[in-house]
């Protein structure tokens, strides 16, 4: 397996008790080995229930209706999705994850310590100095001065920013393959963010993990990744590398999405916004899910669903605009 | 933490006055004075007044206040109109019968409570949770009284058993004791279990709904560690809260079911006392448990700094 | 608050509302009707027929002086209600105002209001119950006092949270900035706004109250005879037990669906009411 991580046919449905809705359909992508892979996207689009999926984190009502997620781990070639209780060993020991909230990500009424040695209890058979040791020795990697006494602090004690750099240490604590960061840097202040991001690029060579940076901010995608994929609606609508990314988009939705960024720093511009929301509530259109907000749609868009198509080497994109059979209709 | 709990104990000062004062002006309610209750029928002026000096009755209010509070801090709660013992030293020795009970119903009541509370948060909205919160509301609902009735009658009539009669001292015969305070014990312990139970599902599923718990999935944990390390330690407080509440209504309020099972505790001795209008008593009684409950509540606010860092006392 | 018809729908769709709704309409329908559904006098000795098990003339016997029990049981719901209904009014009223005048004006009467609430709470509910019918003399009045003055604290605190709670919302502080008077925004902004909470509390309240009435009638120190009331007959049955068991059962079935029907009435309601506290 060349691919750290297949992600095929993914669909992940909200299940009440008299109805179940699709709210991922059909989402298909790979991380490379030592790939940093970003999913961009904006909120309600689906891009943290489609990480949450890979360690079959969702809880009710969330569940996993379709689809094979592969991993490449230490026992071979698997399939995270079919297994029980096999994946607490991958799970904080071959992938682990950090959140979008650091305040609310660790368990108020156990000390740092506790917190960061409770993976190592769970995956190796340290005695307790060792654990601790090792503890220590992740903390100064992850720059935290005073880690001594850190250790045994409580979360309410620290900031933001220190408790992002804690959950990194216990996230990487166990040398994991693949690291998934949900908006690591969303609740934190600008210049902490700047901070976080380069640590995770610096752990990231050190440590030879990969990464999944999943965020609705195209500056982190742009400072941490090299492959990207847009989410919107629930569907992967593009996928390409970073650089093509910013100076090739091809769907219309990451062009809207680059225009919103790039006229923040133009003042003659007023700021320019892609008209419409994402469909909520359930609502899917028969056609493309784009389709009311974009302003290149044509008569075919309107009911008939485009497919994910690879436009040219390594660029898929979601759009009748390149699709040939499409310009027939 | 030493200071706090310095502190805490002087802010149950004006509380205490405050209960005292209560209990004082509540019972000069009483129609008809006390003394001609005492005399019955006959009305001999002599005696009376002698009486009445005896028990202070002829002092001005304020003054029979001092003088109560002022004995009373210091173990002194009079004697009794009826037997003329010391007042104190009985409310003791009964106290240490209903603390037996009280501590043996709290156990009973968290054996129970907590696990199918737990239980029913694990299996929410199927059948087991159905069932367990089917078995809270009868807790819950179930007056005391009537379930000891029916668990005397069933005893009785189905099992032809019938516990032993007299009270008899844990110290002196523990097998017997046991015995005897057992199913009191069970009746005030399943009845207390039925509100445990409620808080400790609503609270381990307001904990499991919380960002960390996934943090802790997301480490590797296994349910059994998601659980009892994590969901159950912090929901402890307010099942902690409710626990020392219950412990402490039933340190004076276990009266039906001493009173059922003739369990000679401080509840039946208040409910004797009101009954044969023993005043001295009744106020005593009523003023020593609600000091002790006023203290149940403040080891109930110490305890949490032990569960919940995030409260500090200093 | 929703309208009330929408509350009811609302009950009706969760079947444990269901449930609920249809006890406690049963039990008031008892109490109304008690003179038509019941079948014998309630006072009436029928002395040659002490301790009769259920028949057809006796539906649920009679006891040792020869009186109907099923009648006394009907009867017995009458009071129970009124008993209930009447403390926990006087609670709730009281609660309101005190609650009221804490929560919204604060500083030195909320801290006197709530002290005195608090050496209230210092006492278990069944205890400060018996002792001020100790101190009042036990009759039906004394019990109804009683029992309101040991819910008034509940109330008080409930009222008062919601109110703090509900005067720190925005549009409050903008009718003070329009100067409207204290009198006004506490009718026409606050009350409304805390009727939830109010109404839920008072629904459990009235199982409570109704316990604490047949545990002190059960002690001798509530309804006083010849009166019917579940808790003085299931003690007095108690002499009897083994030659009259439906003495016992009768009584207890009746307490225990009593208070079940409004434990779950107001379980629901909450859920209802305040959607939020729902797990």
């Amino acid at each position: 397996m060349e691919n750290i991580l297949e992600v095929k046919n993914l669909g992940i449905d909200l299940v009440t008790r008299d109805s179940i809705r699709r709210l991922i359909d059909d989402v298909s992508f790979e991380v490379g080995i030592k790939q940093s892979y970003g999913i961009v996207g904006e909120s309600g689009c689906g891009k943290s229930i489609t990480a949450m999926s890979i360690m079959q984190l969702l809880s009710y009502p969330l569940k996993t209706g379709k689809g094979e997620i592969f991993f490449d781990s230490d026992a071979g070639k698997v399939d995270l999705l079919s297994m029980k209780k096999e994946i607490r060993k991958i799970r904080g020991k071959e992938i682990s994850m950090i959140f979008q909230e650091p305040m609310t990500a660790l368990d108020p009424i156990f000390t740092i310590e506790d917190q960061i040695i409770e993976t190592l209890e769970f995956h190796t058979n340290l005695n307790k100095k060792d654990m601790r040791d090792l503890a220590l020795e992740m903390l100064n990697k992850v720059g935290i001065p005073r880690a001594e006494q850190l250790l045994g602090e409580y979360p309410h004690q620290l900031s933001g920013g220190m408790l992002q750099r804690i959950m990194i240490a216990i996230a990487l604590i166990c040398r994991p393959k693949l690291l998934i960061a949900d908006e690591p840097t969303t609740a934190l202040d600008v210049t902490i963010q700047a901070q976080i991001l380069d640590l995770m690029n610096e752990l990231k060579e050190s440590f030879d993990t990969s990464i999944i940076m999943i965020t609705h901010d195209l500056g982190v995608i742009a400072e941490t990744c090299e492959k990207v994929a847009v989410f919107y609606a629930g569907q992967i609508v593009e996928e390409t590398d970073v650089v093509r990314m910013f100076h090739g988009a091809a769907h219309p939705y990451t062009s809207g999405l680059l225009r919103a960024v790039t006229s923040l720093g133009d003042k003659s511009k007023s700021l320019y916004t892609i008209p419409g929301m994402v469909p909520v509530g359930g609502y899917i259109p028969k056609g493309c899910r784009f389709e009311d907000r974009c302003d290149r749609a044509k008569k075919i868009c309107k009911n008939n669903p485009p497919e994910l198509l690879e436009i040219e080497e390594g660029h898929k994109c979601r759009c009748w605009l390149y699709n040939e059979s499409g310009d027939e209709k | 933490m030493w200071s706090y709990i310095i502190k805490r104990l002087l802010g149950l000062i004006p509380v205490l006055i405050g209960i005292s004062l209560c209990i004082f002006l509540v019972l000069q309610l009483i129609p008809g004075d006390v003394i001609s209750g005492l005399l019955g029928i006959e009305e001999n002026p002599e005696l009376r007044a002698q009486l009445e000096k005896k028990f202070g009755l002829d002092q001005p209010l304020y003054k029979q206040y001092w003088d109560w509070i002022s004995k009373a801090v210091r173990g002194n709660f009079g004697r009794s109109f009826r037997t003329d013992n010391e007042i104190f030293p009985e409310i003791i020795a009964r106290f240490k019968i209903t603390a037996q009970l009280t501590v043996m119903a709290a156990v009973i009541s968290c054996l129970i409570g907590i696990p199918l509370g737990i239980l029913s948060a694990i299996k929410r909205n199927t059948w087991v949770d159905g069932i367990v919160r089917i078995i809270a509301l009868l807790g819950v609902s179930v007056p005391n009284f009537a379930s000891a009735t029916l668990l005397v009658l069933f005893l009785s009539l189905v099992l032809n058993y019938y516990p032993p009669v007299g009270y008899v001292g844990f110290f002196n015969n523990a097998s017997v004791n046991m015995k005897i305070m057992i199913l009191p014990a069970i009746i005030l312990g399943t009845s207390m279990s039925g509100s445990v139970m409620r808080m400790t599902r609503s609270s381990v599923l307001e904990v499991l709904r919380q960002d960390f718990i996934k943090t802790v999935r997301a480490k590797g944990a296994s349910e059994k560690i998601v659980i009892f390390k994590h969901a159950l330690k912090n929901g402890l407080i307010p099942i902690i809260t409710l626990i020392g509440m219950q412990i402490g209504s039933l340190l004076g309020g276990a009266v039906v079911a001493e009173q059922i099972f003739s369990i000679p505790g401080l509840g039946l001795m208040t409910l004797t006392a009101i009954n044969q209008r023993d005043y001295p008593v009744v106020q005593g009684c009523v003023l020593f448990i609600a000091f002790v409950y006023v203290l149940v509540n403040l080891i109930v606010d110490i305890l949490y700094t032990y569960v919940d860092p995030r409260i500090s006392y200093k | 608050m929703k309208s009330i018809k929408r509350i009811l729908k609302e009950l009706f769709k969760d079947p444990m509302g269901r449930i609920g709704l249809i006890g406690v309409v049963l039990i008031i329908m008892l109490s109304v009707l008690a003179p038509v559904i019941s079948t014998h006098d309630i006072t009436e000795m029928y002395t040659q027929d002490k301790l009769r098990e259920p028949c057809g003339e006796y539906l649920f016997g009679t006891d040792n002086y020869g009186r109907d029990v099923f009648s006394r049981i009907i009867y017995g719901a009458r009071v129970s209600l009124e008993v209930g209904i009447i403390s926990v009014g006087i609670a709730a009223i009281f609660g309101l105002i005190f609650g009221v005048i804490s929560g919204y004006f604060e500083g030195w009467v909320d801290n006197l209001i709530m002290r005195f609430m608090d050496i209230l709470f210092a006492f278990p509910s069944i205890l400060l119950a018996l002792f001020i019918v100790s101190a009042l003399g036990p009759s039906i009045a004394n019990t109804m006092i009683a029992i309101g003055i040991v819910n008034t604290p509940v109330f008080t605190r409930t009222v008062r949270a919601s109110v703090i709670s509900v005067k720190s919302t925005e549009y409050i502080t903008s009718a003070r900035s329009i100067g409207l008077k204290p009198a006004s925004i506490i009718l026409k902004h606050i009350i409304p706004n805390i009727l939830s909470p109010f109404t839920v509390q008072i629904t459990l309240a009235l199982s409570g109250a109704i316990l604490t009435e047949a545990s002190m009638s059960f002690l001798g120190l509530g309804i006083q005879p010849p009166d019917p009331s579940w808790g003085s007959m299931l003690n007095e049955s108690r002499k009897y037990m083994e030659i009259a068991p439906w003495l016992a059962v009768f009584p207890a079935v009746f307490i225990i669906c009593t208070i079940l029907s409004f434990n779950i009435l107001g379980d629901s309601l909450r859920d209802v009411l305040d959607p939020k506290l729902k797990l």
